[in-house]
């Protein structure tokens, strides 16, 4: 079963345009200090469901900063939809950024605005000027809104304040506000970290499906949870103090890796 | 798909969008008022501009390139700034020492028994609240005018002008930063049989010890503005030496002294923001005096006191500091007791009783009453727009992704324009402004908006930095322009605080008219000048009290519509 999956995804794969690449890419955060991601190469394609999981600090969140154009290298290169990531905020490069989805760790919210605000913020990359006060004032189309909030169980919150919701329920509107913007590369950063076991599961399927046989888009999450990630993705990239420790098909992932991947260091 | 498959239970209706009838009809009312007030005096320029004035405007702007530099004047300054922060110092020891006990005094916690509400002690609380009210509702420079009268031109006017108002609020926020902390500490000593006060004393105290330190530090900013405008009314120091070379007009000596000024409040400012960066005094004032929760996001992270070298460090230079001031300043608190103070007390006392609403009636008082509204709604307008302008160059918000910084010339030049208009006391703005303006509400106006205008770009410029700068960066990185990402992620999160910031010095504006009336800008300031000059006590109590009613209703109205921004 889960071979012939993986068949049918990797043919889809031979047409798939190259989403994400980087070339031996290291981070330091401050000079000659530790180092976040070291010598990093990785290319993920349209199609691919890929799930970063490591310990603390393994460099999970770095690498999907680095993806979204948030942090840049110290050294080596990054591509995204064939732009180099340091490039990414330049105004032509607009329409690029309009393809790429964040869920960040901590939502990254307005938390005055309404949660409808917030969900329809997630096409900003889309209008024009008009539009965005238009819809400031009036978020719309609420349809849509209210479609992706139901997708993650929230529908009844549209009009409420974002800073008086729940950690979860915010969580949940920075899901809403991704799923919203249908981007073509999808960054989740421990997108379901405050959610119940259930919920998780369920909000995950909403995050990866659509992209299982799609020819134009991607995942790349970052999990604590080895267990939800290999249900749900089907490239699992382990990594430790920020190196690639292995990336294989979910298949292939044994309880002996995971073990492994997550050994306490006493000598750290 | 099969994505929702398991999400019956999500099939209901949308909730109905609210409307928020409350924060509409206060836009409506702010839009009224501000209005109203624009209409008091009119706005036509034939009428309020006095063209022939430019010349000593552009005479006094001039001079600030080249003050008064000789031996004499910079011996001068620098003995007269000695003053100021004497001042400044002995003011806040005062208002801390009031303050201490009155906090202790006001907070529930003295008053409330082990368990249970607050049955006989409520009466005594509401009385200390409502006896600590009084004095917070009046501007330093009203105990200036009357202190004056009772003890002559003794620096105990200045220090016991600072130190009563200051202390009453000093009082008020410490309260309910005790009131605030949390109680299973004091209640295991009192089970253990320990008193009331030593319980709050060695179990709710602590906790709450950094923020009022923080808080006092604060209060010491705000002295040391005080402490030159007193001055002008006639209590020494800098200020006083203001006046002195305003009345002979020398500009460049008033330079010298206003730089001195520029220089003394950008120290105090620097050294009372890093000690608060941890810890906002605004933000715990603006939560104390409203009852509502603070603005800024999130709490402080708990500070470990005992690691604060800087914090100590200051407390130990100010401990120094106040007994080296009071033997300098040659402080005799005896004179408080002194036969003179005593038969010029009873005599103010007997003459002002009953307060006497003098010629016009009721009627002028009214009237005197609402042009001290549009004054300082109208100053504080004006103050939000230029402040918010200014703190936007001083202190550019991050939207685009990278560190895109501002250009350092800019900003530099923008903090130091700021720190001019909030440093050059309100009263001297005025009688820059009446060059050009006739006298009437506009003047006070302009002045109050151009000295507030560099204190809230202050505050907001501090807002601007401590802002959560992610989720606008976040809008970026998913395609929105900068334009876009501004709308909807910083100017939402700033909006709120800036409006909230706005009230507050809004409901300091209205107690500061007296001072911009001194110079008889209008209102009922002018009028309290007036009375104080021909000593009509029982009209300056009738003013007093008209003065008190107005800044209650303010701080009503204010705290209401700040609540109405949660």
């Amino acid at each position: 079963m889960t071979a012939l999956k993986l068949l049918d995804v990797r043919s889809a794969r031979l047409t798939a345009e190259q989403v994400l690449s980087f070339d031996d890419v290291t981070v330091r955060y401050s000079a000659g200090g530790v180092e976040a991601v070291a010598e990093l190469t990785l290319t993920i394609d349209a199609g691919e469901r890929v799930a970063l999981i490591g310990p603390s600090g393994a460099g999970k969140s770095t690498i999907l900063r680095l993806a979204a154009g948030l942090a840049s290298p110290t050294s080596g290169s990054v591509k995204v939809f064939g732009v180099d990531s340091g490039q990414l905020g330049r105004r032509n490069h607009r329409p690029e950024r309009s393809r790429i989805g964040i869920i960040s760790q901590d939502y990254t919210l307005v938390g005055p605005l309404k949660v409808a605000s917030n969900v329809a913020s997630g096409r900003l990359g889309t209008w024009s000027g008009i539009r965005a006060v238009q819809t400031l004032f009036r978020p719309g189309p609420t349809d849509d809104i209210a479609g992706a909030l139901r997708q993650v169980g929230i529908a009844d919150k549209i009009w409420e304040r974002t800073d008086r919701l729940s950690g979860g329920q915010q969580q949940r509107t920075a899901i809403a506000r991704a799923l919203f913007q249908k981007p073509d590369l999808l960054l989740a950063d421990e997108p379901v970290s405050a959610l119940d076991p259930a919920r998780s599961d369920s909000v995950m399927s909403v995050l990866t499906e659509p992209i299982m046989f799609s020819s134009t888009k991607a995942v790349v999450t970052s999990m604590h949870d080895a267990p939800l990630a290999l249900r749900h993705c089907d490239r699992i990239v382990g990594l430790r103090s920020g190196r690639i420790q292995f990336d294989l098909p979910a298949s292939h992932v044994s309880s002996e890796l995971l073990d492994e991947l997550y050994q306490l260091d006493d000598s750290q | 798909m099969t994505t929702i498959g398991s999400e019956a239970d999500d099939t209901f209706d949308l909730p109905v969008k609210p409307r928020h009838r409350g924060r509409q009809g206060w836009m409506i009312a702010v839009v009224i008022v501000v209005g109203w007030s624009v209409t008091k005096d009119g706005i036509d320029p034939t009428e309020l501009v006095n063209p022939g004035g430019w010349s000593q405007v552009r005479a006094f702007f001039s001079a600030m390139f080249n003050p008064d530099l000789s031996r004499d004047m910079l011996a001068l300054t620098v003995r007269e700034s000695a003053v100021t922060v004497g001042y400044a110092l002995v003011g806040t020891a005062l208002a801390l020492l009031i303050g201490s006990f009155g906090g202790i005094l006001l907070t529930e916690r003295i008053w409330r028994p082990i368990h249970g509400p607050m049955r006989r002690g409520r009466v005594g609380w509401l009385i200390g609240r409502v006896a600590f009210a009084v004095p917070r509702s009046m501007h330093e420079v009203v105990f200036g005018l009357v202190l004056v009268n009772i003890l002559g031109l003794n620096p105990l006017v200045a220090v016991l002008s600072i130190g009563i108002p200051f202390g009453a609020v000093t009082a008020k926020v410490f309260a309910d930063l005790l009131d605030e902390a949390p109680t299973g500490p004091e209640e295991v000593l009192r089970a253990s049989g320990a008193g009331r006060t030593t319980a709050v004393l060695f179990a709710t105290v602590p906790h709450a010890f950094a923020d009022l330190v923080s808080y006092a530090f604060y209060r010491f900013e705000c002295s040391l503005r005080s402490a030159a405008v007193l001055g002008i009314v006639g209590a020494g120091g800098l200020g006083f030496q203001l006046a002195l070379s305003f009345q002979s007009l020398r500009y460049d000596q008033m330079w010298t002294f206003l730089w001195a000024l520029v220089l003394l409040s950008g120290i105090g400012d620097r050294w009372s923001s890093a000690l608060r960066r941890r810890r906002n005094a605004v933000a715990v004032e603006m939560r104390s005096v409203s009852k509502i929760p603070a603005l800024d996001h999130g709490e402080p992270s708990p500070v470990q006191s005992t690691q604060d070298r800087a914090l100590r460090l200051s407390a130990l230079i100010c401990a120094i500091g106040v007994p080296i001031s009071i033997w300098r300043l040659d402080l005799d608190f005896s004179s408080l007791w002194a036969p003179r103070a005593r038969t010029l007390s009873n005599k103010i006392v007997a003459e002002s009783w009953p307060p006497q609403v003098g010629i016009g009636g009721f009627k002028e008082l009214f009237n005197d009453a609402l042009d001290t509204v549009a004054l300082a709604v109208l100053s504080i307008v004006i103050a939000a727009v230029l402040g918010s302008l200014l703190a936007s160059l001083a202190k550019r918000p991050n939207v685009s992704l990278g560190n895109a910084k501002g250009p350092w010339v800019v900003s530099s030049f923008v903090r130091l324009l700021m720190l001019i208009s909030r440093s050059v006391p309100p009263p001297v703005w005025a009688f820059v402004v009446v060059f050009v303006l006739f006298p009437g509400l506009w003047p006070g106006v302009v002045a109050l908006g151009i000295y507030n205008a560099g204190i809230l770009g202050r505050l907001q410029a501090e807002v601007i930095e401590n802002h959560d700068h992610r989720p606008a960066e976040t809008l970026a990185a998913m395609g929105a322009t900068t334009p876009g990402a501004l709308l909807y992620a910083t100017v939402p999160a700033l909006a709120s605080r800036f409006v909230a910031l706005s009230l507050y010095r809004w409901e300091v504006a209205i107690r500061e008219t007296v001072i911009v009336g001194v110079v008889g800008a209008a209102g009922l300031g002018r009028r309290l000048d007036e009375q104080t000059s021909s000593f009509d006590y029982d009209g300056i109590l009738a003013t007093v009290l008209a003065l008190l009613l107005v800044t209650i209703l303010v701080d009503l109205v204010s705290a209401s519509m700040r609540r109405n921004l949660r």
